[in-house]
């Protein structure tokens, strides 16, 4: 849990100073920390979509709450606020396969370790 | 091995997917940086912290002299104080950047052939025009020619700095939407940009012409029959100036010569390209002045509504300029400096197109394949090659090889596909885009005008596009000019294609400007234009045949001949008035006739119908849909058996078949050619009211409580790069011939009323907002408001409002560094 949290927060800081895809390197990291390839997949996935999901959200109700709208027009959701999902989904995949690819690093690197 | 594989593989998954994500398909952007609340889309969402309201925001430039200060009204509107002209224009182009920096780097990408660099191959026909138009060409000449006035040389030079000062300070989360949507970024601004802005503007109400569609009615018939059916000038004419003018005597009229009857083979008949538009609804505008006589204070006052294609954003941008120099109010264009219409607090100023015909094309008879020489003035005579290159975004470049005979370039070579059906292949276009002008001199000066004369000298020079210009002072002046580049020519040229090898057809000078329409103070105390003829059979000039209908002009002047006292208000409802006088001099003869045939009890129903109708285009009305309908198909039954489609061939204009239906019900003209067809008007009538209902059916369902005008109107404003979800839809009536001329996506995109006195007045409104962020509420916050045509008080400071004004909701001050 505290995985989790933590994840969102750094994820959030190195995404606000550098490229959109920055915060591979903290799901990898959670990845690396977590007990199964699943949980490692399902944490860096929710840590993500709760990232972009939640941001994109709390972006809308500050603001003038006409965006939101338009982008689900553009992108040709059947209803605009799935492209809130649709944001998190985005960035929670690369969040869990960057995960998943650190799980499987550490475990590849254990097992060596272990011989 | 195993989790060697099973490493390399989520590894692979991974990588993938980001590079997935991180690049663009076709139209659709990365979905990973687009999406990205940090930088992406998300970043447009405009948010207020509430501690940014009323206070001030300091931005340093070393690019400015002194301190510039800019209030931002409730409505969001710009008023910028600067203490030196440079500082004023520096601000003008920094603040409209800041608004609609992509709305600018998008129009001048257009002008210079430039879309296909963002938007692939689907922008190549468009590029095409242009650049075979030679834009970039033209727009030089006029950059030399403005580079003779040093004023407008440095308003020009400091606006461009103040945009290119506003495209630094951005990053990359910073850039306007669309440029994030479309996946490019901005680019520096230049002066040149900026002059291609304005061409782009000429052809938009310039860049007509029916001569090809003419010419091959021509061919169908004789020049008897042409003059019979296309008069110069309509029944029903409502001329702006009716006053005698004080003409030069020493002008020559040139000679008319034999007309010219192009090979049929050069009228392209086989060409018939169905799914091309003919030159777009005309764009056009009402502009309507009254003195104090008429008025209740005792003063002039002026409304105008300008026609153009509605799109978000606006191609209007509202700002005050305030400097040592001037005081003014009104709107701009984004990507030029100075305001272009509007008012300071001694003079007001409107204009509408002028529809002057400055488009002609010419059939050029080449030597041979190679194109090197025509034969022109009885000899061969060399042609001009260029070649200019398009690039086209993922794909490769495309070039294109422009062949430019005296008259000018050959727009299209066999082969091509025109963008417009009044648009031939194979023929030189001379056009007044052309000619190289310095619109920026002429804007300054009405900017700074004090009174009518300082209008008129400003706009000696002016040069196109041609427009009805309308000038009142505080003094309780009022004054009417036609002005522009006109050239001189002979009663009927440039009306079908000119022969490119005989000089008679060439542009004979110019039309003395003082000779050009104008009216100071007339007698009945009021002017309107509204696109129509500005003058009568007794002008001695050829301006041009084919004007906007009069029914838009005769309305206003119905309205205004014996008003009295009028107010603000009044001008205010006028603007939305939507009576048809199309319907109302059209319908009752109409219905006269299709009641001596035998009718059904559905025709009954629909005559009845049609008989209580006031003639309004109000969203509810279902009698204006049935008329539409109604109309549309009468109009298309009576020309179509005798001159093919209107898409290839000219047909008569309204206002001649209005005439026809009035005077001549049995003229030959209702009877079809065809055996079998119809025979006269009446049963025409009944004919094409069975049909108009009938297809009414299809589209808006057998119900016809249900046929409200409302739902015949698409009443959409699009995005301007049409990117769904981007526009938005409102609720109003009007139709083409109506004064609140609305119809098909077009229709008044600024509406002003100034009423001059010892403090000027003004209103205004727009539809979409300053912004053209579709994040910020300002990118549509007028809409609701001016489709119910209520205009909004125009903020008018003669110096900066103090800091607690509650008209100001921010500050921004420019310093220098």
């Amino acid at each position: 849990m505290k995985l989790f949290f933590l994840s969102i927060v750094f994820s959030a800081i190195l995404s606000w100073f550098f490229s959109w895809n920055a915060f591979v390197f903290v799901t990898a990291i959670m990845g690396m920390a977590s007990r199964n390839s699943w949980r490692a997949f399902l944490c860096g996935f929710c840590s993500i979509f709760v990232l972009w999901c939640g941001s994109s959200l709390v972006l809308h109700l500050l603001g003038d709450g006409v965006l939101a709208p338009r982008l689900g027009a553009i992108f040709n959701l059947p209803a605009w606020p799935l492209i809130f999902i649709l944001s998190g989904l985005a960035g929670g995949l690369i969040g869990g396969l960057s995960a998943w690819a650190g799980y499987n690093f550490q475990d590849l690197v254990r097992s060596g370790q272990k011989k | 091995m195993k989790r060697w594989s099973l490493f390399l593989i989520s590894l692979l998954f991974c990588l993938g997917t980001l590079n997935v994500l991180n690049h663009r398909m076709g139209m659709i952007p990365a979905l990973g940086p687009a999406l990205d609340p940090f930088h992406g889309l998300w970043a447009a969402n405009e948010i207020h912290w509430p501690w940014i309201r009323r206070s001030k925001l300091v931005w340093h430039s070393p690019e400015v002299h002194e301190e510039i200060k800019i209030q931002y009204d409730s409505n969001h509107i710009p008023h910028i104080f600067a203490k030196q002209d440079e500082d004023l224009f520096f601000a003008q182009g920094w603040v409209t950047a800041r608004d609609r920096l992509w709305q600018m780097d998008f129009q001048a990408r257009v002008g210079m052939g430039r879309l296909s660099e963002i938007v692939g191959s689907q922008g190549l026909r468009r590029d095409r025009l242009f650049v075979r138009l030679q834009f970039p060409e033209i727009a030089l000449k006029s950059l030399e020619e403005i580079r003779q006035n040093p004023e407008s040389w440095n308003a020009l030079q400091a606006y461009t700095r103040g945009v290119n000062s506003y495209i630094n300070s951005l990053k990359p989360k910073d850039y306007p939407f669309e440029f994030k949507l479309m996946d490019y970024k901005p680019e520096p601004w230049t002066p040149l940009k900026s002059i291609i802005i304005g061409k782009l503007m000429t052809f938009r109400l310039a860049g007509m012409s029916s001569d090809f569609r003419m010419s091959r009615s021509l061919a169908l018939y004789n020049e008897k029959v042409m003059d019979d059916l296309f008069p110069y000038f309509p029944f029903n004419n409502k001329p702006t100036v009716h006053e005698k003018m004080h003409l030069s005597t020493n002008v020559s009229i040139p000679r008319v010569p034999a007309l010219f009857h192009p090979d049929k083979r050069d009228l392209g008949l086989q060409a018939l390209l169905e799914e091309l538009p003919k030159t777009q609804l005309g764009d056009g505008s009402n502009s309507w002045a009254v003195a104090g006589t008429k008025t209740a204070s005792g003063f002039p006052m002026l409304a105008n509504d300008t026609h153009l294609n509605y799109s978000l954003p606006l191609i209007w941008y509202q700002i005050q300029l305030v400097s040592p120099t001037m005081n003014v109010y009104g709107v701009s264009i984004p990507g030029t400096p100075t305001v272009l219409f509007g008012f300071n607090s001694k003079v007001a100023w409107s204009a509408t197109n002028g529809y002057d015909d400055v488009m002609d094309w010419y059939d050029i008879r080449f030597k041979d394949e190679q194109k090197n020489e025509y034969w022109y003035k009885n000899q061969w005579t060399r042609t001009t090659k260029s070649t200019a290159i398009i690039k086209i975004r993922d794909s490769s470049p495309d070039e294109e090889t422009i062949i430019r005979t005296v008259q000018g370039p050959i727009l299209y070579e066999k082969g091509m596909t025109p963008l417009s059906n009044d648009h031939p292949v194979g023929m030189a276009v001379r056009w007044i885009g052309d000619e190289a002008s310095n619109p920026i001199e002429n804007f300054l000066k009405l900017d700074r005008a004090q009174s009518v004369q300082d209008c008129e000298s400003a706009l000696k020079t002016f040069v196109a596009p041609s427009q009805n210009f309308t000038c009142i002072d505080s003094t309780g002046n009022l004054e009417y000019l036609h002005q522009g580049k006109i050239p001189l020519k002979w009663k009927g040229q440039g009306r079908y294609v000119s022969d490119g090898s005989d000089p008679a057809y060439d542009w004979h000078g110019w039309i003395p400007q003082e000779d050009l329409p104008h009216v100071l103070n007339p007698s009945s105390g009021y002017v309107f234009s509204a696109n129509q003829h500005p003058i009568d059979e007794s002008y001695p000039y050829y301006l041009n045949w084919d004007y906007p209908e009069s029914y838009r002009a005769a309305r206003i002047d119905q309205l205004l001949k014996n008003a009295q006292h009028l107010k603000m208000d009044d001008f205010e409802k006028m603007q939305s008035d939507v009576y048809d006088p199309l319907a109302a001099q059209v319908l009752p003869p109409l219905l006269k006739a299709v009641k001596t045939q035998t009718l059904a009890d559905a025709d009954k129903q629909w005559i009845g119908i049609l008989d209580k109708w006031d003639f309004t285009r109000n969203l509810d009305s279902v009698a204006a849909t049935i008329f539409e309908s109604w109309w549309e198909t009468l109009y298309t039954a009576i020309w179509r058996p005798h001159f093919g489609s209107e898409e290839h061939f000219a047909w008569p204009p309204v206002s001649r078949t209005v005439q026809l239906i009035l005077e001549s019900p049995n003229s030959q003209w209702f009877e079809s050619p065809k055996d079998g067809g119809h025979t006269s008007l009446a049963a025409l009538g009944i004919e094409t009211l069975r049909a108009g209902v009938q297809s009414l059916r299809k589209k808006l369902g057998d119900n016809s409580n249900e046929w409200q005008w409302r739902r015949y109107l698409h009443n959409e404003i699009p995005h301007l790069a049409r990117v769904p979800g981007l526009g938005t839809y409102f609720d109003m009536g009007g139709s083409v011939n109506t004064i609140n001329a609305n119809f098909g996506e077009h229709g008044p995109v600024w509406r002003l009323v100034v009423e001059m006195g010892p403090k000027v007045h003004a209103r205004a409104i727009m539809p979409g907002g300053e912004s053209g962020n579709p994040g910020s509420k300002k990118y549509n916050e007028y809409t609701a408001d001016w489709s119910q045509g209520k205009l909004r008080d125009v903020v008018f400071l003669e110096t900066p409002a103090a800091g607690n004004d509650p008209q100001i909701e921010s500050t921004l001050e420019i310093e220098r560094q």
